[in-house]
């Protein structure tokens, strides 16, 4: 029999670890951040809004253009999805800004997890939509019958390697940036009084880094609209 | 902040604006005059990574076929071969598009 006092050991349930990370953290912030902007901008929304709610607006409207420019009309049930993955890639993004707080869309596997969902989806969508005829995709128009056996695994790689263009996209603009403002950081420090040069080239490139922030964010979002249009429209 | 010292603000800023405006249009009808270098730097990055995810994929890909069919280095040679050739048709599509957006936003429409 075993011990009477063995019920109260504390062990791991699970069998793989789940430590709560610094990037699990900035993740919970960022989730928290978007939902706290959301969650007051649109408390007491009114005809005429208020400055958080009209911030509000136009991050809505902005992803709405982006998916009618990219997919039209059809696209619009997809708008919970695409605006959730535009806003917490963007709040990762520029929370990454924040001096000493993590990044972590600068990780491959975050941005491959977020990319490798979004082309799994949408290939799923693709796949309910049309039934069989979604592989169609993989043969284009207009090409001649003899060179299918060249064209047919070329079209699938490209389609399989969609993933990875995305995610490497997102995540090589995050750490280059943030390493070249370490390395102006870094310079201003060892340099001393003539550490004013770097300094004034990391304020630059502090400025350049914010507005990359928002574009990949943006670029992540049209591109998961245009392979979603694939999906719906077939080309 | 009074009403006086608005108004000769509001007018520097039209001034200023109406300067501007003059300026994104005179060159080329588009982007200003540092927008060009820094959209070339993003389509040559983005051409870039789509290049290189093409080798990498396909090298993975053959990679772990090669492992599951135990078939030697046939599978990552022919998948290093087809997944550069995929990565070469994305960056082409990625050009082609960048070209149809070219010309739809300067309406005047290029060949090909």
């Amino acid at each position: 029999m075993a011990s009477p006092i063995e019920q109260f050991q504390v062990k791991p349930v699970l069998p793989f670890d789940v430590t709560f990370t610094n990037s699990a953290f900035a993740m919970a912030v960022a989730v928290g951040a978007a939902y706290l902007l959301f969650s007051r901008g649109m408390r007491d929304p009114g005809m005429i809004p208020s400055r958080i709610q009209s911030v509000c607006e136009m991050i809505y409207e902005f992803v709405r253009g982006i998916i009618d420019e990219n997919v039209g009309r059809e696209g619009r049930p997809y708008l919970p999805v695409v605006f959730t993955l535009f806003l917490f890639i963007l709040f990762g993004n520029l929370l990454g800004m924040v001096p000493g707080f993590f990044t972590f869309t600068s990780h491959i596997i975050v941005t491959f997890t977020m990319a490798v969902v979004v082309v799994g989806s949408v290939t799923l969508i693709g796949i309910a939509r049309h039934g069989t005829h979604f592989f169609s995709l993989f043969a284009p128009a207009g090409a001649p019958k003899f060179i299918y056996p060249i064209l047919v695994p070329i079209e699938i790689i490209s389609y399989l390697i969609r993933p990875i263009s995305l995610s490497v996209r997102l995540a090589v603009n995050m750490t280059a940036g943030h390493i070249m403002l370490k390395s102006f950081a870094g310079f201003t420090v060892a340099m001393g009084v003539f550490g004013i040069l770097p300094l004034v080239a990391a304020v630059g490139l502090t400025g350049l880094e914010i507005v990359i922030a928002i574009l990949q964010a943006y670029v992540f979002t049209v591109l998961s609209c245009l392979y979603l249009n694939d999906a719906i429209n077939l080309h | 902040m009074s009403e006086d010292d608005r108004k000769p603000d509001f007018g520097a800023f039209d001034a200023r604006m109406a300067r501007l405006k003059a300026a994104e249009t005179g060159s080329d009808g588009k982007a200003g005059p540092e927008g060009e270098p820094k959209a070339a730097t993003h389509a040559g990055l983005h051409i870039g990574i789509e290049l290189v995810a093409g080798v990498i994929g396909g090298a993975l890909l053959g990679y772990f076929l090669d492992a599951w069919l135990d078939t030697g280095p046939l599978w990552l040679i022919v998948m290093l071969v087809l997944g550069s050739a995929a990565g070469m048709l994305n960056a082409h599509r990625y050009i082609k598009r960048l070209d149809r957006e070219r010309s739809d936003k300067s309406g005047t429409p290029k060949a090909g």
